[in-house]
């Protein structure tokens, strides 16, 4: 039976193929030191600075929330109203023929039906 | 940031060169390695006072630079991820060799890190935890948010997959 082959890591250990430039711990320490000194300075700075003094928003007076509340409603109503009308169709009248078939009209055809009517010399 | 200045100077003294070396194992060239870690010791400055257990404290500043360091190659890369299986790492493996600070002189230790770069995230973060910083795996699995038993499973499986590799390409 062939045996399983394992590579011997103890060949490599811990060596691996990066490097860095010279002295870059000393000068990444020191780097890191004074951001974590100027980061602590700034939050005393701000932990002892006065809170600001923004005043909470007074709420609104009664007649302006009603006349709010009013022009919504009224706002609402005109909307609604507007849309009913528009798609509300002119009433249909039936007209029958001297034959006897059924002619739909709607208002303003009838209304010139008439009008031709009134103006045909009986 | 509730941390005393000695403090923090005391955390920057023991963990900048390990974190270091443990992005540098994760985002390959140095220029970025150095990027990540100054990320990384400001998010530890700033949130020094979620640290409640000092016993806990290697695995939340390696945490926050393997977040650190994940984060970077997902910007970079946008393929990134512990739970990834399918991670193209053939980007992470031509990055080795072009870092002027590569020491390409040795070639087994070349192969090796080649070898580390080619697995998936999850066992690549793994594997370096245990293998370079010797750590013990209920650590390892606070680092990553997984549990000891995959930490274990994920190393071996890595030892495994690399030894693979470097009989296959020697």
């Amino acid at each position: 039976m062939k045996q399983k082959q394992i590579f011997d890591f103890s060949r490599v250990g811990k060596r691996t193929p990066y490097h860095v430039p010279e002295s870059f711990f000393d000068k990444s320490r020191k780097k890191l030191v004074r951001k974590s000194r100027a980061l602590s300075k700034a939050q005393s700075q701000t932990a002892s600075a006065p809170q600001s003094q923004t005043a909470p928003a007074r709420p609104l007076r009664p007649w302006v929330r009603y006349a709010g509340i009013a022009a919504g409603v009224l706002v609402l109503f005109s909307v609604a109203g507007l849309w009913h009308f528009a798609r509300h169709e002119s009433p249909v009248e039936a007209v029958y023929t001297s034959e006897g078939d059924l002619y739909d009209y709607s208002w303003e055809e009838f209304a010139e039906a008439d009008i031709f009517l009134d103006e045909m010399d009986w | 940031m509730n941390l005393h200045p000695a403090t923090t100077e005391q955390l920057i003294e023991r963990y900048h060169k390990p974190l270091y070396w443990h992005i540098r194992r994760m985002v390959v060239r140095h220029a970025d390695a150095q990027d990540v870690l100054q990320e990384t010791f400001i998010q530890i400055f700033e949130h020094a006072d979620e640290l409640r257990d000092r016993k806990q404290e290697r695995a939340w500043v390696y945490r926050i630079a393997t977040n650190e360091a994940l984060q970077w190659l997902r910007s970079k890369h946008k393929f990134v991820s512990l739970d990834a299986d399918d991670a193209d790492t053939s980007t992470l493996i031509k990055t080795l060799t072009a870092d002027p600070y590569t020491d390409t002189g040795d070639a087994l230790v070349l192969l090796f890190q080649k070898a580390v770069l080619a697995l998936p995230t999850m066992q690549r973060t793994v594997f370096n935890l245990r293998y370079y910083d010797d750590m013990p795996y209920d650590e390892i699995a606070a680092v990553t948010g997984s549990s000891a038993g995959a930490a274990r499973t994920n190393y071996h499986i890595a030892k495994e997959a690399i030894s693979n590799y470097i009989l296959a390409h020697q």
